[in-house]
């Protein structure tokens, strides 16, 4: 995975997700199946209390990270266009942490690890000052038809 | 069993949070202006899963106090978006513990959660890895 060198795209042409809910702030390494962003909880979040939230926002930061490498992903070179999708499963998570400090920059790498269209599995993992906070396997589905989920037979 | 300290009711109106039988049941609603679905999304709002699983970790709180904390998950699938105006039913129940025989094991946790209306319908469903947090892990 490199650096990106031409700058990264803005995350709203990547993401539908718009502050508080929009943890994702920039795009910081890509590759063909992997992305590392940076992803920042607002002070302003729901789900923050005293300035802290649950460690489990890291699945949503990483879901938001996921979303931003298929968007990158089917742009192919032309222009991103964010698209609704759904995060329909967690196989296995890990929270190493008990929370996450709003406002303190968030490390959240994402791998794909299979994909069935619309269907998507990716590993990911969200760190803190270096030390590992979350680990997880995800499942996304990205809907053709945005108001359609997959409905309770999803994977 | 303490009673939990007092916590905010994290976007949701907590209707009850109870023992029910050998497990733990909350409802919950979704009021119409809840800030769980400010910018998810833009004209469609749905309320985040993670939201859910704070109602599960908050239920979970509630049920075991200090040895309540989600410290990780299993099999989670999210079945149906829920949105404002929606009213949930939240089911913990215990399975079997794993974890080696000469320490304690994180207990195991299966939680259901249901639309509270006629059909019933599932939208959540998993099991949380659940105990205490050694003290001062904070990275």
């Amino acid at each position: 995975m490199t650096a990106l060198r031409t700058g990264p795209p803005a995350i709203e042409s990547l993401l539908p997700h718009r502050d508080p809910a929009l943890l994702v702030r920039v795009v910081t390494e890509l590759a063909a199946e992997e992305i590392t962003c940076i992803a920042v909880v607002p002070g302003d979040h729901p789900l923050v209390e005293r300035g802290r939230a649950p460690c489990l926002l890291g699945i949503e930061a990483a879901a938001q990270a996921a979303a931003a490498l298929e968007a990158l992903s089917r742009a192919a070179g032309g222009p991103p266009e964010p698209r609704v999708g759904y995060l329909v499963g967690v196989r296995d998570a890990a929270f190493h942490a008990a929370d996450l400090a709003a406002g303190w920059p968030l490390r959240v790498t994402v791998r794909a690890t299979g994909s069935a269209p619309p269907l998507a599995v990716y590993e990911a993992t969200v760190e803190v000052d270096g030390e590992l906070a979350m680990t997880a396997t995800l499942s996304t589905y990205l809907a053709p038809d945005p108001t359609q989920h997959p409905g309770p037979d999803a994977p | 069993m303490p009673r939990p300290e007092p916590r905010s009711e994290i976007g949701f109106e907590i209707l009850r949070s109870a023992a029910d039988g050998d497990g733990w049941a909350l409802a919950a609603r979704v009021p119409e202006d809840s800030p769980l679905v400010a910018g998810h999304f833009p004209g469609r709002p749905i309320v985040p899963g993670v939201a859910l699983l704070a109602l599960v970790a908050r239920a979970l709180h509630d049920w075991r106090g200090g040895e309540g904390e989600m410290l990780g998950l299993r099999g989670l699938k999210l079945r149906r978006p829920v949105g404002p105006g929606d009213t949930l039913a939240l089911r913990l129940g215990a399975q079997a513990a794993r974890g080696a025989a000469d320490e304690p094991a994180p207990a195991e946790v299966a939680f259901e959660l249901r639309r509270d209306d006629r059909a019933g319908e599932a939208v959540a469903t998993g099991s949380a890895r659940v105990g205490a947090r050694p003290p001062g892990h904070r990275p």
